[in-house]
C-alpha cells in the first residue's frame, strides 16, 4: 500500500549500486495552505515521509500548520526567498542525507505523484541528469494564452543558447540526478531557476531531457503574474542566460 | 586654443557620451559576470544605456524628444532622461534596502526564538534540580539595539 520510490532496505535486498535509488521530493510552499495538504497526501501514496522536503518559503497563511500535521520533513524560511533557494536548500539536504536522485514536486497540487515515476525513470536508466516533465501539448485547460505565448518564446531563446529545443522550459516537474544535485547544492540561479537551470545545466555538460507527464490545472488559489513582472521575468532570464554563458564554469 | 566648429563639438559630444555609455554597459555585465552584482539591480542600469544610446547617435529622435518635453537644447534631453534614470535606480535601491532590513528583522526573531529554544532545551536535559551552565555569549541574547 505504501511503496516506497527505490523500497526500503529489506532482507535480501541488494545493498549494492544496483538498488533502485530513493528519490527525494523537495516541495516548495508558498501560501498553499488550500493545496498541500492533498500535495502531501498523493507524495505520501508514491514514498515514505523520509522522502519528502517541504519547504515553507514564509506563507503569509496557515501552511506551516498543515504541514506539520504530516511526518515530513520540513524547513521554514523566516522570509520568503523564492523557488531557487527553495530547491538549492533541497539539493543541499540531498546531499547530507545521500539521496542520488531528486525530484522538485510544487505544492500547488499541479503535480501528480503517481507521473514522478516517469522522470525518475529517466535518471535512473541514466539517461540525463535533469529530467523535465512536460506538460502533454499545453491547453486552454492549463494555461493562459500569455503564459503559452511566453512559453514559446523562451523556447525559442533555449535553442539559440543551447542549441536544445525544450517544449514546456518553465515546467517545474523536474528530477535530478546525483551529478546534477551536486552541481546545483553549490551553484544554482538566484531567481526564476526554470529557465536559467537548463543553461546551466548544458554549461556543467550535465545531460537534459523532456518527458511527457500530465498535470492537473492549478486547484485552489491564483497565480500572481502581472504584466511587468512578465516582462522583468523574460528580460532577467534572457540577461542571466546570456551572462550563464559568459562564465567560466 | 583651437577654435572648432559647431559639428565638431557636437561630434565630440557625441563620441564621448557613446563611449561613456558603453563603459557602463560593459562593466555592468562584467560585474554580473563576476557575481559581484546581482541581475535584478544591474536590469536598470543596462535599461539605462540601452535608451541613452538612440537619443545619442540619433539627433532627430532626440530633437523629437525635447521638443515634446519643450526643452529648447535638445543635448538637455539626454541629460534629463540620464537623470530620470538615476532617480528610478536610487529609488529602487531604497526599496531594497528596506526589504533587506526587513528579512533582517525576521532573522533576528529567529534566532532569539532559536536561543529560548535551546536554552529551555538545555534546562531540561540538566535537570531541574541543577544549576542552569553559563551562557557562552554574554551581550548576545539581549534585545538591546546596538
Amino acid at each position: 500500500m505504501h511503496r516506497n520510490k527505490g523500497g526500503t532496505p529489506e532482507a535480501g535486498d541488494d545493498m549494492t549500486d544496483n538498488a533502485p535509488k530513493k528519490a527525494l521530493f523537495i516541495v516548495p510552499a508558498y501560501n498553499e495552505c488550500a493545496n498541500i495538504a492533498q500535495v502531501l497526501d498523493d507524495l505520501l501514496s508514491v514514498a515514505g515521509p523520509e522522502q519528502i522536503l517541504v519547504v515553507n518559503d514564509a506563507s503569509e497563511d496557515a501552511t506551516l500548520a498543515v504541514i506539520r500535521r504530516y511526518p515530513v520533513k520540513y524547513i521554514d524560511f523566516p522570509f520568503n526567498l523564492g523557488v531557487a533557494s527553495v530547491l538549492k536548500i533541497g539539493f543541499q539536504h540531498a546531499l547530507k542525507n545521500n539521496f542520488a536522485l531528486a525530484v522538485q514536486f510544487d505544492g500547488d497540487g499541479q503535480h501528480v505523484a503517481a507521473e514522478a515515476a516517469k522522470i525518475a525513470e529517466a535518471i535512473r536508466a541514466d539517461i540525463c541528469d535533469v529530467a523535465i516533465g512536460s506538460r502533454a501539448g499545453l491547453s486552454e485547460h492549463t494555461s493562459s494564452l500569455a503564459r503559452r505565448v511566453g512559453s514559446k518564446f523562451i523556447s525559442g531563446i533555449l535553442v539559440l543558447l543551447t542549441g536544445q529545443y525544450i517544449s514546456d522550459p518553465t515546467s517545474g516537474f523536474r528530477a535530478y540526478s546525483l551529478a546534477a544535485i551536486q552541481k546545483f547544492a553549490r551553484d544554482f540561479p538566484d531567481e526564476y531557476p526554470e529557465v536559467e537551470s537548463i543553461v546551466l545545466a548544458k554549461k556543467f555538460g550535465l545531460r537534459v531531457k523532456e518527458t511527457s507527464v500530465t498535470m492537473r490545472p492549478r486547484q485552489a488559489g491564483s497565480s500572481s503574474i502581472t504584466i511587468f513582472g512578465s516582462i522583468y521575468y523574460l528580460v532577467k532570464v534572457i540577461l542571466a542566460s546570456c551572462i550563464i554563458l559568459l562564465r567560466k564554469y | 586654443m583651437d577654435v572648432m566648429n559647431y559639428s565638431e563639438l557636437i561630434l565630440r559630444q557625441k563620441i564621448f557620451a557613446i563611449v561613456f555609455i558603453i563603459l557602463i554597459f560593459i562593466l555592468t555585465i562584467e560585474f554580473i559576470r563576476r557575481r559581484l552584482l546581482k541581475e535584478r539591480y544591474a536590469i536598470l542600469w543596462l535599461v539605462a544605456t540601452l535608451v541613452l544610446v538612440p537619443l545619442v547617435l540619433w539627433f532627430d529622435l532626440l530633437a523629437h524628444l525635447a521638443r515634446f518635453l519643450g526643452i529648447v537644447y535638445p543635448p538637455n534631453a539626454i541629460l534629463l532622461t540620464g537623470l530620470l534614470f538615476i532617480i528610478l535606480i536610487l529609488f529602487s535601491f531604497s526599496v531594497a534596502l528596506s526589504t533587506a532590513r526587513k528579512n533582517e528583522g525576521r532573522l533576528l526573531m529567529k534566532i532569539v526564538d532559536q536561543e529560548e529554544r535551546l536554552r529551555a532545551l538545555e534546562k531540561k536535559l540538566e535537570g531541574p534540580d541543577q544549576a542552569r551552565p553559563p551562557d557562552t555569549e554574554e551581550g548576545a541574547d539581549s534585545l538591546d539595539p546596538r
